[in-house]
């Protein structure tokens, strides 16, 4: 597959073949939706993979110290996106010491029941 | 010296050819040493062994025919003593039966009628009277007579001398037969005894005229002649001991000069009269040593050797002239009872070789020596001792002297013709060696320019590239790694060559294309700097727009029951954050949000929730449910249109009579009642962010809160909250609300100058990221 991973100076995002899993690190604070276009490439991308080989993907912010809100927005786009294809559901791993991923990853289960949100 | 090692630094050839060369000429020269010396040591060696057993042949051959010599001589010696002994033996028989003889004889020359053996021719002896002073005479025998006798004058009266003649006389049968036994005998001879020195000589040689000639008619034999001999024999006759060490009683004189001039040696053979114990006269022989010594001297071994013949005392006894010359050997004449002795003693030689030589001669028996005398050999041999006249042993040594050069005369010939050649062998060795060099220098020559001919046609051709020629070509021959330098020597010379050809046209074509570029870039600058002014006075008027829309002071200071403070910073020109307080008959809206991002197109959606949200409030509806849902639904839809990718959280208080409630997932809202007691009430259940989807109704749900009077709400966005400082760290809800917990007490205008002075004081010299804004409001 093209992309595997996203990365800037202060963040990383990369998605490990074997386990299905993207892992967020560090802190994103791109300026723009567009900024996060790559972001949701990846995603879909990888989301496709994980439905073909009925395998889940898995989400994991645990290491994602902040993320801005375009960022969020464009993980909720990302969501509502798959919940329109209704394909297999993913689950999403965070933190329970980082404040933001609490109300932020709740919303995309209620976005779509189909996102198993596991934190802490 | 300094250009001969600048000629070699500079130069890869000369280098390589001296390498070559100090190459070759080491190996060679040490080879050349090597065998050389081999060579050298193996002739020398072999030369030396030559030598030595060429010396050892001429040893053995030298010293043997010494010993050759000394045997032919001894024989001869020993026969004439044999010879000598056989007469004596026969004159002692006679003296022992004198006194018979004597009646015989007496009764023969009484009785004329009887003739006696004395009669007979053979023992004839008759004497004549011969005058020669007036008053004496001598008798001797006559010419014919075989035998000579001879009587002195003094006894020649005495009818006892004739008588003792006439005895004697029986020798005749004998004597002619033993003189002619040993070649060497001169004469043989009878003397009487002392008193009666009568003698009988054979051959005849009429001793009367020599005596008469030389006027000793007088001669008393023993007296005149060997005086001292009577009473040395007479000690052999009378001790034993002299008897068993020298058996018989011969003993030899000295060799002396004759009066014919022949050295001859006396020999004699005493006679002893047992019955009286007295000397009764000798039997002699005058012994020629002419022979004898010319078969000593006849010695040729080579050119100038020569022998001689001495005796113990070191006494010369025959010597060649060759010989008295080269030892400086000094011969004086002595006489000695009418002898002539010559004396010459080799030890009296002033050369002190010689003296070295005599003294080894007369220590040794026999020897060969090649080191006494320069440049001679020298060998000797001791004969038998001959009995001198005094019973001790008289040893006669034979000694041969032979040049070096002459003995070892081929051998030194060959060693010469050896040296030579040897000399002639280094000599060509060293030319072929020297040939050999010449050749390695002019192959190593050749070789080295073929070498490195191509390394400098290399060099040359960077030299021409570097003088910007770049049209080299070079033939190189090799295929070696240098001959594949040249090819990319070519190669690069040639892309150079393009290089500097083309680069002129290239860079003015790239020139002027810049040249372009730079005026397009103008240009567009231009048109930029223009775009930027429009957007400029665009976001310019926009933030004026957003600004003026916030609810101003004076209208928020005449809401009765409640104190309220308001404070927005965006963090761009135009921000995302959006706040309203609505009048709405008795009731009051109070809306807090946040448009994702922030800049233009946040500000424009924060505009229209604003328009919307008013829109609501002037409808009349109550429902704030339903408010929050239409709201969804119209900014969802205009987000679309507009073809934005936001969405903006959105919560809606409506405050009457001192109730709360509130509709709209964002920030939590702090309460610190008035003990100082902060409540946060969460609003993640009560909605979903706004313009995600279109219907958000299963979502929302209403919150209610009762004020107290000096009860305070903060109202507030996530810029607030999620503000750091340097380090990254969180200004945060907790810091929140312990800067409200020190100021809840105040004024809602001074509770929120607190809380923000505390938040900037926190943010320090970071960076903004979020655009921030607060509603505090406190109940009056």
């Amino acid at each position: 597959m093209a992309v595997q991973e996203f990365k800037g100076n202060d963040y990383l995002v990369e998605y490990d073949e074997n386990t299905h899993t993207v892992t967020f690190q560090g802190i994103m604070r791109l300026k723009t939706s567009n900024d996060y276009a790559p972001l949701s490439e990846l995603l879909h991308a990888v989301y496709d993979i994980a439905c073909k080989t009925k395998l889940v993907l898995t989400l994991d912010f645990r290491q994602l110290k902040f993320i801005n809100s375009s960022g969020i927005h464009a993980l909720s786009r990302f969501v509502i996106d798959i919940r329109t294809e209704n394909r297999s559901g993913i689950h999403v791993l965070g933190n329970p010491d980082i404040h933001w991923q609490y109300r932020s990853l709740k919303n995309l289960s209620k976005l779509w029941p189909k996102v198993q949100v596991d934190i802490g | 010296m300094k250009r001969i090692l600048a000629l070699i630094s500079h130069s890869f050839q000369v280098k390589l050819l001296l390498f070559n060369l100090i190459m070759v000429i080491l190996t060679a020269a040490a080879i050349f040493l090597y065998l050389v010396n081999n060579y050298d040591a193996f002739i020398n060696k072999s030369v030396t062994e030559s030598e030595r057993s060429v010396e050892q042949i001429v040893n053995s051959l030298v010293t043997q025919y010494v010993r050759e010599k000394r045997l032919s001589t001894w024989d001869q010696l020993a026969a004439a003593q044999d010879n000598l002994s056989v007469l004596g033996r026969m004159a002692q028989n006679i003296v022992n039966n004198y006194s018979e003889i004597s009646v015989l004889l007496a009764a023969s020359t009484d009785a004329e009628a009887q003739e006696t053996i004395f009669d007979i021719m053979l023992f004839e002896t008759g004497l004549q009277e011969v005058r020669y002073t007036d008053e004496d005479f001598a008798l001797t025998s006559d010419a014919s007579a075989s035998v000579d006798a001879y009587i002195p004058p003094e006894i020649a009266n005495d009818p006892r001398a004739i008588e003792k003649v006439k005895i004697i006389g029986l020798l005749n049968i004998a004597m002619e037969a033993l003189y002619d036994a040993n070649d060497n005998n001169a004469s043989v001879y009878f003397i009487g005894d002392e008193a009666l020195p009568v003698m009988r000589i054979y051959p005849n040689n009429q001793v009367f005229d020599s005596l008469f000639l030389k006027e000793e008619l007088g001669l008393l034999y023993w007296r005149d002649k060997f005086a001292d001999n009577a009473a040395e024999w007479e000690r052999w006759f009378i001790t034993p001991d002299l008897q068993a060490k020298y058996s018989s009683p011969l003993t030899v004189e000295a060799p002396y000069v004759s009066d014919s001039g022949e050295l001859v040696v006396t020999m004699f053979y005493p006679l002893w009269d047992y019955e009286t114990s007295q000397f009764a006269g000798a039997v002699g022989a005058d012994i020629q040593l002419t022979s004898i010594v010319d078969n000593i001297l006849d010695i040729r071994v080579t050119d100038n050797s020569f022998s001689f013949l001495m005796n113990n005392q070191g006494e010369i006894i025959a010597m060649p002239e060759a010989g008295v010359q080269l030892f400086q050997v000094e011969f004086s004449e002595i006489e000695v009872g009418g002898r002539v002795y010559y004396r010459g003693r080799l030890s009296d030689s002033p050369n002190s070789e010689v003296q070295f030589m005599a003294s080894l001669i007369q220590n040794g028996d026999r020897g060969y020596d090649q080191s006494s005398i320069t440049d001679q050999v020298v060998a000797y041999e001791s004969l038998p001792p001959l009995t001198s006249k005094n019973y001790s042993d008289d040893v006669w040594k034979i000694v041969i002297i032979i040049p070096e050069n002459e003995i070892f005369k081929t051998f030194n010939e060959t060693r010469e013709s050896i040296k030579s050649q040897s000399a002639e062998i280094r000599l060509s060795s060293l030319a072929i060696l020297v040939a050999f060099l010449f050749v390695a220098m002019l192959v190593s020559l050749r070789f080295s320019a073929a070498a490195t001919r191509d390394v400098r046609m290399l060099a040359e051709a960077a030299k021409q590239i570097s003088a910007k020629k770049y049209d080299v070509e070079m033939k190189l021959s090799s295929r070696d790694e240098i001959g594949q330098l040249g090819r990319v020597f070519e190669t690069m010379a040639s892309d150079i060559r393009d290089y500097t050809v083309n680069l002129e046209a290239k860079v003015a074509e790239r020139t002027a294309e810049l040249t372009e570029a730079n005026e397009e870039i103008a240009r567009l600058n231009e048109q930029l700097r223009g775009e930027n002014l429009r957007l400029g006075a665009e976001l310019d008027v926009a933030r004026r727009l957003q600004m003026m829309i916030l609810p101003p002071d004076k209208e928020t200071r005449r809401i009765p029951d409640l104190d309220i403070a308001s404070y927005m910073r965006p963090t761009d020109e135009v921000g995302g954050d959006y706040y309203d307080i609505l009048r709405v008959g008795d009731a009051l809206f109070i809306c807090i949000g946040d448009v994702a991002g922030h800049g233009l197109p946040s500000g424009v959606i924060m505009l229209m929730a604003q328009t919307a949200m008013l829109t609501l409030s002037k409808t009349g509806e109550r429902n704030m449910e339903n408010m929050l849902s239409i709201l969804n639904k119209v900014m969802y839809n205009n987000i679309q249109r507009i073809r934005e990718d936001k969405n903006m959280t959105m919560a809606i208080l409506q405050y009457k009579n001192r109730e709360v409630s509130m509709v709209g997932q964002h920030e939590s809202v702090l309460l610190c009642r008035k003990d100082g007691i902060v409540q946060s009430v969460d609003t993640m259940d009560l909605g979903l962010p706004i313009g995600l989807q279109e219907d958000i109704d299963g979502f929302i749900m209403t919150s209610h809160l009762r004020l107290e009077p000096g009860d305070v709400m903060i109202l507030y966005t996530d810029g607030i909250t999620e503000s750091v400082n340097l380090q990254n760290e969180l200004f945060g809800l907790d810091g929140l609300v312990a800067s409200l917990k020190r100021c809840y007490q105040l004024t809602a205008e001074e509770i929120k100058e607190h809380i923000l002075a505390e938040m900037f004081a926190h943010i320090g010299e970071a960076h903004i990221y979020d655009d921030i804004a607060m509603l505090v409001l406190k109940q009056k």
